[in-house]
């Protein structure tokens, strides 16, 4: 059975709905200075959430969400944080409103986590807050952090070998953290007890309450000077705006129907299957043909297939109107039961995130930008996409003696897709970012032998993907003299960024372990290995496992590059000249794919040479194939 | 009326129906609805071709290129499984 995935739109009553049909024309400065500050509340909360956290996750890497819901848990403003959350942590709202319905009360907080209700999962908790003004219930503060662990089979949450939702941690379908403003202490040690890491999964829980806190106090400030009546006009209003200028543009796109696939190599090859079918003002994404649930840790539910639609129509329509509701009600999405995007209990979810659901994610943006390229005003919006990346976390014990769980945050190193008038970003990653190297090293037992934007990995085009990252890293002073390393992330050999409109691919994302190489020798030696061919030992390819990393090993990681954009023949020489100075592509492909004649003496461009060089390749295209 | 497909291709709609062409030369493909690249110039070379970092998956994959029959632009490239081909 096919189930569908739409919000409700709220009852207004009619005094608010008046005040709200004139708030815009008869009193636009107070309706945008409302509609920002929310905004700024929103933004404020997730800063709030970086600067009273103290795990790597939450101050470092920026995985975390902040988001302002209204009374019914329809989105009411999001910050700059990521749109799949946004839109879960309002269905984790609304099963709040369910479970609780009378039970809510002024200074609540409650937990949510459990991935078939509402999250995505177990490792993002949900940290829901009431928001009273005048013993009245109003709205919402919802935040979420990668909290450091959950209790699940691995460390850190994400379970290469859990086979059922049972072996990846905690599962909270609903819990009174905080009741009207007092700690549930037994709750509290009960919750942290259950993790390998219990001091830092009580500092993740704390700054979530702190933020939900900021959040509140902000609001009680915004409602005591506005009043209640015209911050929930502005509220309906600020999300019929956002309704309305979206499906205008929607309108404006020929109909027409798109499809995509991609597959998520693990035990078997996993597929996703998507169509697009855009009539009118609406969107409808269809998962039908996609595979069933896996038994690994890849699938996502249908609130966090539509979470991940969510975040494509966001970045790709909607990326400067506000993020609310409005958003929400101009999309579908559908999917059969039991398949990979909308899995039954008891199907695991923990690698979803960087399995699933950017793929997901990946997809829903594949057929939204062949949808836009049929449409003269909207193709300039066309971007090559990136697939996703591999990841590694570690866990054991650091340098300072203290069990430590961490993962390296490579993806936020990503090479950007290209566009039909610029390339993609140098690492410009996702919304989330990488410590620096510096950084990683004081805190955890590791040693960098190099970070650094991998050459010839960008795809090549007349506007260039933007280059990833590449690394290498070894155990430094870990006192253990080892640490357990779990490998996860989209794992394909096309999980680069896509070419379009004949931009080339990038180069993918892998995970290598070299085990028992020369790195000693070569440093003992005063020499740096920053050339992997040079370390030797024993290569292996990572797919999703748990490894060890032992002395003298070396985890290779190569993060997605960015796709390119049109012919690269028809790439400005003097950009090209530029990218190898950059040491981004190399003599060898400036010639080969871009046609690039670079004069060695000089290392300048020999225009006739590439002219010629150019006219050859063109021709040789339409040359019978040998 | 015309509209874009992608780089290099686009629609024409006149009196004789709706044709997919290349936006360089105009050289006409097909009618809207049927598949341009049975008209394209195909070929496949080792994924390297894209990039010497493909090194690991010269076994698995190709990429393919499709380029107008008239006028040699590069419409489509695209990384494909040898598998595809049957």
């Amino acid at each position: 059975m096919r189930r569908g995935l739409r919000l409700q739109e709220i009852d207004i009553p009619e005094r608010e709905r008046r005040m709200k049909s004139e708030i815009k024309s008869k009193n636009p400065i107070t309706f945008e200075i409302i509609s920002h500050r929310l905004h700024q509340i929103a933004k404020e909360t997730g800063i709030t959430l970086e600067r009273v956290g103290g795990t790597v996750n939450t101050t470092q890497q920026r995985d975390y969400m902040a988001a302002l819901y209204r009374a019914n848990g329809d989105l009411l403003s999001a910050g700059d944080t990521m749109g799949q959350h946004v839109a879960c942590a309002g269905f984790a709202v609304k099963r709040i409103l369910e479970r609780f319905e009378k039970d809510i009360y002024p200074d609540d907080v409650f937990l949510l986590n459990d991935p078939y209700l509402a999250a995505i999962h177990q490792s993002d908790i949900y940290t829901i807050s009431p928001i009273h003004y005048r013993d009245n219930l109003v709205g919402w503060s919802a935040t979420f952090v990668h909290v450091m662990d959950i209790g699940a089979m691995s460390p850190g949450g994400d379970s290469p070998g859990a086979t059922e939702i049972f072996h990846e941690g905690l599962r909270i379908p609903g819990i009174k953290l905080i009741d009207r403003g007092n700690l549930r202490r037994d709750v509290f040690d009960t919750l942290i007890n259950m993790t390998r890491q219990p001091v830092m999964v009580g500092l993740d829980l704390k700054c979530e309450i702190a933020a939900n806190n900021v959040a509140k106090s902000r609001m009680k400030e915004v409602y005591a000077r506005y009043g209640p009546e015209m911050i929930s006009a502005v509220s309906s209003q600020m999300i019929d705006y956002s309704k309305t200028i979206l499906e205008k543009r929607v309108s404006e796109i020929p109909d027409g129907t798109w499809n995509a696939s991609a597959v998520i190599e693990g035990d078997v090859p996993w597929k996703i299957v998507v169509e697009l079918q855009k009539k009118g003002s609406h969107l409808v994404f269809d998962f039908a043909g996609t595979d069933r649930q896996a038994n690994r840790g890849v699938n996502l539910a249908l609130h966090a297939t539509f979470g991940w639609c969510f975040a494509a129509v966001l970045s790709t329509l909607a990326y400067d109107i506000p993020k609310n509701h409005g958003v929400f009600q101009v999309m579908d999405v559908t999917a059969p039961e039991g398949t990979l995007v909308n899995v039954q209990h008891p199907g695991p979810v923990s690698l979803n995130t960087t399995s699933s659901g950017v793929t997901v994610r990946y997809l829903a943006n594949a057929v939204l930008m062949q949808m836009l390229s049929t449409s003269e005003k909207y193709k300039c919006e066309v971007m090559a996409l990136n697939a996703g990346h591999r990841n590694i976390r570690h866990a054991g014990a650091n340098q300072h003696k203290r069990y430590s769980v961490f993962n390296l945050a490579h993806g936020a190193l990503d090479g950007g897709g290209a566009r039909d008038r610029m390339d993609g970003i140098d690492s410009g990653g996702t919304q989330m970012s990488c410590p620096n190297v510096e950084w990683f090293e004081l805190n955890f037992p590791v040693l960098y032998l190099f970070r650094r934007h991998a050459k010839d990995a960008a795809g090549a085009g007349k506007f260039r993907g933007g280059a990833g990252a590449e690394t290498a890293h070894m155990l430094h002073d870990a006192p253990e003299g080892k640490l357990k390393g779990i490998a996860y992330g989209a794992a394909s050999a096309k999980n680069s960024g896509q070419g379009t409109g004949g931009g080339y691919p990038g180069a993918p994302s892998i995970v290598a372990l070299l085990e028992r190489t020369r790195v000693n020798e070569l440093m003992a030696g005063n020499k740096w290995a920053d050339d992997v061919d040079e370390l030797g030992g024993n290569a292996t390819l990572l797919p999703y496992c748990e490894f060890e990393l032992k002395e003298k090993d070396v985890v290779y990681m190569r993060v997605a590059s960015g796709g390119g954009y049109g012919d690269p023949l028809e790439r400005d020489p003097r950009l090209v000249l530029c990218d190898v100075a950059d040491g981004l592509v190399s003599p060898e492909m400036a010639h080969e794919n871009y046609g690039v004649v670079l004069d060695q003496q000089t290392n300048q461009i020999d225009l006739v040479a590439t002219q010629k060089l150019r006219t050859i390749f063109r021709e040789q295209r339409l040359e019978p194939a040998k | 009326m015309n509209f874009p497909l992608q780089e290099n291709l686009e629609t024409a709609t006149n009196a004789g129906g709706s044709k997919i062409r290349c936006s360089k030369c105009l050289y006409v493909y097909c009618e809207v609805g049927e598949d341009w690249r049975k008209i394209a110039v195909v070929k496949r070379f080792p994924p390297t071709r894209a990039s010497p970092l493909m090194k690991d998956f010269v076994d698995r994959l190709l990429l393919e290129q499709s380029y107008c029959p008239s006028c040699g632009a590069l419409l489509e490239t695209r990384m494909i499984e040898k598998t595809e081909l049957g």
